[in-house]
């Protein structure tokens, strides 16, 4: 993921999770250049990996920001975030 | 100006494959539910520092996977989460894992990626699930400690919030309003995804997520909506207020009190103290890395030196004049000098066995879960030293030797209760020094031999003939027998009769022996000797003819000069001689080598019992000159293999020995017979 992923740019990640074939088995949503994120990014994330998870995809996050799982518990997304749907 | 970091990559390497087995090491002591913090904490600085220099030279898969891990030992040492038996198979897992990495990086191979992912995410859930059942505990405790009247709480309050659709866009932050909730009192958060469309369809600036909130607190109403106050008006807010929900009570004992803080409070990042990095320039103040070539060049010269001494020795026993005792002292005190000059060098190659023994109580625990046994492994004398070679080559045949007494040796833990044994059968690993040798020992409490069951399959297999009788120690030497095997199904533990005749001949190889003592129902005891080092030998020389040839000490029984009344030459020409009640063949070494000797009587040279390859015989030569040190030359190396022949030496007079093979000696002399 991009390093600003803020409301104002929030199209560009959307194409780019467009972008990944919805028949794929492993996908990995590395964070680790992640600076600047909000609620909109958390929501948008917590979209794809619902929808990949019910389609079977393992799903893993490298690089997590302490700040984005703080963020993802705060809003309640924590398990949605880790593919528990 | 640029670093070249790949310099460092070799010092990562071994750094962090040895802080592996240091982890490896302290995960098996640990104590699931009670473990011991300092452990905890070694086992966290190792993922740690593997992360740091993974990032650092540019491995990043290792570093990413390491930081997970470190996610969870950083949960693990600050005791938000317990070290249970499934997080430490986990863990275990990941210093395979982690090894195979490392390896792949340093060989420029590919890894398991899929392995690595399913890992990965596995340590992910299992924080995940953890953080979700304290935050349910943590809400569960405040409401009961409202119920049981205490301090706390008056009140459950609900909140339902419905955000506009340009909720986002407004620059509004829900986990900033949460988070400020929290501090009321313990707020549980339900995010409701109903209305989220798919995320190729949705407007990702606008916001579809809505939120149900349970927030126990004594606070006001007004202090409450004062959160929510500056809300815009297509926000949706329901507020509502009812008695604290109590606890059940069984539940009560299971919350403990550190538990009934917010639950938003177990997301705060943890902010533990960690030590700094340290791969590159950062060696031990007591000892230096030092490439092993270095080591062996200077094993080489000294060598030489030895051999040089050894001549001036001798030509010096030749000077006569004023100044003779002045040298001959000098050359004494040479002497000393290169003897210990001689044994710091050899030194310097020694290694610790516990560079072997480290791997088994990995292997052991593995091995005995997949065969439902119970095994406890015992190690002794793991700070014996031995020479690096020696240490590299006894690897094997030891993990096979313990791994043939978890399978054959130790008996199910029913089976053992049932003969009366404690149910945890024992493997005793063990190393000491006896003389200029190492004696490891490798033993078990298990079922021991069984005699018949050998005597049948090696009859089976045509091993000894149908009436053959014979010792119980000669039995038991048949498992040496290559191909022998008495399971009745060979499994990918053992059993597919490559087994204990290589462990014999690797053994062999290194100039050792090995010996089975073993007692049906009370176990086996496996008895390996090795030289300390193969860079010199303790060896007895021999003269046939003209030539010299040294035998090893090891290999080397007794001499004795035979009388013709001990010697017996059977039907087929061989002769053979009475020998603690067994009869050995007699090798005449001249006629093996094709030398014409000074003693072709027996009882005119000397017998050499000398034993290898599980046999002994007599070896017939001229004369014993003396027992000596030498230096050993590879004869592979320069010249080629040699039958009977090990290596060579020179000798204090410069002339070159060779040193015997016993076991190939033997081997060869008995195919050369049969044929």
């Amino acid at each position: 993921m991009p390093a600003d992923c803020t409301v104002r740019n929030i199209g560009a990640l959307r194409d780019r999770l467009c972008a990944v074939p919805d028949n794929v088995r492993n996908i990995t949503l590395d964070l680790r250049h992640l600076q600047r994120f909000d609620s909109a990014a958390l929501q948008l994330i917590s979209a794809f990996t619902r929808d990949h998870s019910a389609r079977g995809t393992n799903l893993l996050t490298c690089g997590t920001p302490a700040a984005w799982d703080e963020a993802a518990a705060l809003l309640g997304l924590t398990a949605t975030l880790a593919g528990n749907v | 100006m640029t670093i070249d970091l790949t310099q460092f990559h070799g010092a990562f390497f071994d750094e962090s494959f040895e802080a592996l087995d240091l982890m490896e090491s302290t995960l098996l002591s640990l104590t699931p539910g009670s473990p011991d913090a300092e452990s905890v904490n070694a086992i966290f600085r190792v993922a740690h520092s593997i992360k740091g220099g993974g990032a650092t030279f540019g491995f990043g898969e290792i570093a990413s996977f390491t930081h997970s891990l470190e996610t969870l030992l950083e949960e693990l040492r600050s005791e938000r989460m317990v070290v249970t038996q499934p997080i430490c198979e986990l863990l275990l897992k990941s210093v395979d894992v982690m090894r195979a990495m490392l390896v792949a990086a340093k060989t420029k191979q590919q890894y398991d990626v899929q392995g690595v992912m399913d890992l990965q995410l596995d340590i992910e859930r299992i924080i995940l699930e953890q953080k979700a059942g304290v935050a349910g505990r943590a809400s569960m405790a405040t409401a009961a400690l409202g119920a049981n009247g205490a301090v706390l709480p008056s009140a459950e309050w609900r909140i339902d919030l419905r955000p506009g659709p340009e909720f986002f866009e407004r620059g509004a932050d829900p986990a900033g309003i949460f988070r400020e909730l929290g501090r009321f009192g313990s707020l549980v958060v339900t995010a409701r995804l109903d209305a989220l469309p798919a995320y190729q369809v949705m407007d990702p600036k606008q916001c579809y997520l809505s939120w149900s909130l349970s927030l126990v607190s004594c606070a006001a109403e007004t202090a409450i909506r004062e959160v929510f106050e500056w809300l815009n008006a297509d926000c949706e807010l329901l507020l509502t207020a009812g008695p604290v929900t109590p606890a059940p009570a069984s539940s009560l004992d299971e919350m403990p009190a550190p538990a009934a803080v917010a639950a938003v409070a177990d997301a705060a990042p943890a902010a533990g103290a960690i030590e700094p990095v340290h791969f590159v320039a950062a060696p031990d103040a007591g000892s230096i890395r030092v490439g092993v070539e270095k080591v062996d060049e200077l094993i080489n010269t000294v060598g030489e030196l030895v051999i040089t001494h050894a001549m001036l020795s001798q030509i010096s026993l030749r000077v006569t004049g004023p100044a003779v005792d002045g040298l001959r002292s000098g050359m004494q005190q040479l002497e000393r000098n290169m003897r210990q000059l001689q044994e710091s060098v050899m030194r310097v190659r020694m290694l610790p066995i516990s560079t072997v023994f480290s791997r088994f109580p990995r292997m052991v625990r593995d091995l005995a879960q997949r065969l439902d046994k119970q095994v406890e492994l015992r190690i002794t004398g793991e700070t014996t030293e031995l020479d690096k070679t020696v240490l590299e080559k006894i690897g094997d045949p030891l993990l096979h030797l313990v791994r043939n007494c978890i399978d054959h040796g130790i008996e199910a833990a029913t089976a053992r209760a049932a003969a009366g044994k404690n149910m945890v059968g024992t493997i005793n690993l063990a190393a000491s020094h006896h003389g200029g040798s190492i004696v490891i020992e490798v033993s078990d409490d298990g079922t021991g031999l069984d005699s018949e069951r050998i005597m049948a399959k090696a009859r089976a297999a045509g091993l000894i003939g149908p009436s053959d009788k014979l010792s119980e120690g000669e039995v038991q030497e048949l498992i040496f027998s290559p191909g022998f095997t008495t399971a009745e199904v060979a499994t990918d533990v053992s059993g597919r009769g490559v087994g204990m005749d290589v462990v014999r001949s690797n053994v062999t190889e290194l100039g050792g022996k090995i010996e089975v003592h073993s007692e049906r129902g009370r176990g086996s005891r496996f008895l390996i000797t090795l030289p300390l080092t193969l860079a010199i030998v303790d060896g007895l020389s021999v003269a046939v003819g003209d030539q010299i040839y040294i035998l090893p000490m090891m290999s080397t029984i007794e001499s004795l000069r035979l009388t013709p009344s001990q010697v017996t030459t059977i039907a087929d020409g061989r002769e053979v001689f009475g020998f603690r009640n067994e009869y050995l063949p007699i090798v005449r070494l001249y006629k093996f080598f094709g030398l014409t000797p000074r003693a072709r009587v027996l009882h005119e040279g000397l017998v050499v019992v000398v034993e290898g390859a599980g046999r002994r015989i007599g070896l017939f030569v001229d004369d014993l000159l003396g027992q000596q040190q030498v230096v050993i030359k590879s004869l592979e190396t320069h010249y080629g293999r040699v039958t009977g022949i090990s290596a060579a030496t020179i000798l204090g007079d410069g002339s070159v020995a060779l040193i015997l093979d016993v076991a190939d000696l033997i081997r060869s002399a008995a195919h050369r017979e049969a044929a």
